[in-house]
């Protein structure tokens, strides 16, 4: 319990969550905005980290009860951190493309590795939201990763083709460019 | 007809009604079919944390639609739209066909 504390980063909250997960038996990986916040070292701070998981959520939460966390409906909130911990129902997809446990990103730190999205699914994700729902912020946040990541464009058109989305794609592309571009 | 499905008759109004209008708020939801709102609110709350729908605010009133975003979104969408072309004439005129057209304020309305 003491491992948490007010100073815990998203990134270690993470990986102590991660790998008290794992050690439980229990594979969940993270996606949504806290990725976008460890891959920008905080550029885009989230409050959230949201894992998705095949386990119960009731399992999960035994497992984490020795961290400290408590359980408020689907949320899991610490005394100590004003971070979030929730594990939205599954299974993990970004449009029709469903992502296998074995084809996402590992992150060490010192506080242990992270199961995430890799920097192409975390750009991928972002857009999805910004395709569906014309959020900027999500598209910022898109580009945010892709500049200090690198992702593969290839992946990202042949995905945006399939999703239908290539203008939207285009757009991505433009604004990466404007952002590349030296001032 | 999908209510066996969907668990209920209330959870089958209210993606039958995201299905056929885009979006909805509860009071809305429950208006259109007479239920109470707080008999919508649950399933829409239900089905919101499964991750089925999705909301956002809009002023004051919190908007649900379908997530576009949820695995299985195209083929619960090509369900709920072979539901509603196979419901019957007067219900779907009764439940599923309200004005969603623009009308300038103060102009009368005639024909709803």
């Amino acid at each position: 319990m003491g491992r948490i504390t007010a100073s815990t980063t998203i990134e270690e909250l993470a990986a102590i969550v991660s790998t008290t997960l794992e050690a439980a038996g229990i594979i969940a990986v993270l996606s949504g905005g806290a990725v976008v916040s460890i891959y920008t070292n905080n550029e885009y701070e989230s409050r959230d980290l949201d894992f998705i998981s095949s386990a119960s959520t009731s399992r999960i939460a035994a497992a984490i009860a020795e961290l400290g966390f408590k359980r408020e409906g689907r949320m899991f909130s610490h005394p100590s951190t004003p971070l979030f911990v929730e594990f939205p129902t599954g299974p993990l997809a970004i449009g029709d493309e469903l992502i296998r446990e074995t084809e996402v990103g590992e992150k060490r730190t010192a506080a242990g590795t992270i199961r995430l999205l890799t920097p192409t699914q975390c750009v991928m994700d972002r857009l999805a939201a910004y395709f569906h729902w014309n959020d900027r912020q999500s598209l910022d946040q898109a580009v945010m990763v892709a500049l200090s990541q690198g992702v593969s464009l290839a992946k990202l058109d042949a995905w945006a083709r399939r999703e239908g989305m290539t203008e939207k794609l285009r757009k991505f592309k433009q604004e990466l460019a404007n952002r590349k571009r030296p001032k | 007809m999908l209510e066996n499905l969907f668990g209920n008759k209330t959870a089958e109004r209210v993606l039958l009604y995201l299905a056929n209008y885009g979006q909805g708020y509860p009071r809305e939801i429950a208006a259109t079919f007479g239920s109470s709102v707080s008999v919508v609110l649950k399933q829409l709350a239900r089905l919101e944390t499964g991750g089925i729908l999705v909301s956002r605010m809009l002023g004051r009133t919190r908007l649900y639609e379908l997530n576009p975003r949820w695995h299985f979104y195209k083929e619960l969408k090509a369900l709920l739209e072979k539901a509603l072309a196979a419901l019957p004439a007067e219900e779907l005129k009764r439940h599923y066909r309200a004005r969603r057209r623009p009308r300038r304020a103060g102009k009368p309305l005639w024909d709803e």
